[in-house]
This record gives structure tokens, sequence and C-alpha cells, in this order.
């Protein structure tokens, strides 16, 4: 037999092998399976529902409220050091103070 | 099948009904009992998520099978990745720690005819290198004993697609498996 019929031969074999239909054995477990995670993923969606998403927008409102209520601190940081700079120079003028002499008042 | 009618009982008959061809469809694709079961489990958690979505004209097997196909291929090229990640890994370490991956399978000496499991090697070796609408027709067609028609309903294309698809995926195999005697006779 030449060796162009051996391959012939060989792959006739081998293609062969789709009508040896070879299938996997039941498996007496596999609804109760697909039933667990089902369960296991509407549990997941239920606690992201019920406590991760109110525990989210809690913590969206009570981030907002801080934003809001530093942003009013800030505010009023802002105008507070605005007088004292006022007042700073008009201690150094008044007094004829030096820039670290002024800069020792603000510390103080 | 509406969502109104469909319930537990109605899914429960569509996986005692299915179950067998849907699990060994997609073990066809990754030839491992469990990673088969895995996949096969997960095709009947989305059938059961988008029941609502499923078309009355179409018929519900083959959209069951569908959903098994593409999610079989998905596992193929998820695994694809890990192994080229894996390969790329591999560059890094030293030559000691490099584990050995088959890509092809080993031959018996000439003398000696392959044995079935041997065979099988080659051939899925064979389907492997098929591009993924090749190796889907000729599994669905060859070991699942599908119809064109049916075929044609699951992959969504033509008829006359379908034919020229196991056309060309018979004689690929067929190229393979000659490139690959000829190499180990």
């Amino acid at each position: 037999m030449s060796k162009k019929e051996r391959i012939q031969k060989e792959i006739d074999k081998t293609l062969g092998l789709f009508e040896q239909h070879e299938s996997l054995p039941p498996n007496p477990y596999f609804y109760t399976r697909v039933q667990q995670r089902l369960i296991e993923k509407l549990r997941k969606e239920y606690s992201f529902s019920t406590v991760l998403k109110p525990a989210f927008f809690t913590a969206l409102i009570v981030l907002n409220l801080t934003t809001a209520i530093w942003y009013t601190t800030s505010d009023d940081l802002t105008n507070r050091s605005e007088e004292n700079i006022e007042l700073t120079d008009i201690l150094k003028s008044d007094f004829n103070l030096d820039d670290d002499q002024t800069e020792s008042l603000i510390f103080e | 099948m509406s969502e109104q009618v469909f319930n537990i009982t109605d899914f429960q008959s569509i996986v005692e009904n299915l179950q067998e061809k849907v699990r060994n469809t997609c073990f066809r694709y990754v030839r491992n009992a469990e990673d088969a079961d895995d996949i096969a489990q997960d095709v009947f958690v989305q059938v059961y998520e988008s029941m609502s979505r499923f078309r009355e004209d179409a018929q519900l097997s083959t959209w069951v099978y569908r959903i098994a196909v593409n999610k079989s291929l998905d596992f193929l090229r998820s695994k694809k990745r890990k192994k080229r990640f894996g390969q790329l890994i591999s560059l890094f370490k030293s030559v000691g720690d490099n584990e050995e991956i088959i890509e092809i399978p080993t031959y018996c000496t000439p003398e000696k005819e392959l044995e079935d499991k041997e065979r099988k090697e080659v051939l899925d070796w064979a389907i492997s290198k098929l591009p993924d609408n090749q190796k889907t027709a000729i599994i669905l067609s060859k070991y699942e004993g599908f119809s064109n028609k049916e075929i044609k309903e699951i992959m969504n294309m033509s008829l006359s697609a379908v034919e020229a698809l196991i056309h060309r995926a018979k004689k690929n195999l067929h190229n393979a498996l000659h490139d690959y005697f000829e190499k180990h006779i």
C-alpha cells in the first residue's frame, strides 16, 4: 500500500468517528444545579436592590450634604480671611511693622 | 411562549427535554464533561432570564441550541485568551518552569494502528483548527445530527450558506488530517 493510500485510509477512519456518537452520561442533578444557580443569581440581585442600592443612595445624599455644608463654611472662612488681611494691613501701616513682624502678628 | 404563560413547571420541562442535547453540544466544543455541564447550566439560566424576549415565531429548542453554541464558543475564546496570557507569562519564567503546551496530539508508531481514543484526539484537534462558523456547522451536522434546515435556524443564516459552510469544513478537515498523517506516517 502506497503512502498516499495509507494516508487516505487513516483520514477515512478518523472521519468515520463522526458516526460513533459519544454522549455524556445523564446527570440526575442537572436541574437542581440550574435551580441553585438561579437562586444564587436572584439572591445577589436582591441583595443589590434591597441593601446596596439604598446604601448607595444614602451615601450619595450624605456626600451631597457634606459638600453643601463644606461649601457654605468655606465661604465664611474666605470672608473671615479677607477681613483678617484688611486688619493686618491697617495694623502694619499704623505701627510701621515690617513683613516678619506682620507675619508673626498673623500667626499669633 | 409569553412571559405570562411561562412558569417554573414549563421551565423544568424545557430543561428536562433539552438538557441532554445541550450538554452534548457543549461537550463537542469543550471536550470536558465538567466544563460542558457548567456551560449548559449557564445556558438554562440565560433561557430562564430571557424567556420574555423569546420570539414566538422561532422554535424554542432552536433558540436554546443557539444560546448553547454561543456560550460554548465564548468559553473557547476565553480559554484561548487565558492560554495566550499564560504563554506570555511563561516567557518571563525560567526555562525549567515552562510547562509544555501540547498543541498536536501524539501519534503511535506507524506499524501500530491508532486506537480510537488517539484518533478522536486527532479529529478533535482538526476540528479545533476550523473557523468558529465551520466548527459549529460540522458539530451540529455530524455529531448532533441536526438537519441543514435546523442548523440554518440555529446559526441564523441561509440554507445555501450552511451547505457551503459544511462543505468547506469537510474540505478543511480533510486537509488538516492529510497534513497531520503525512507528517506522522
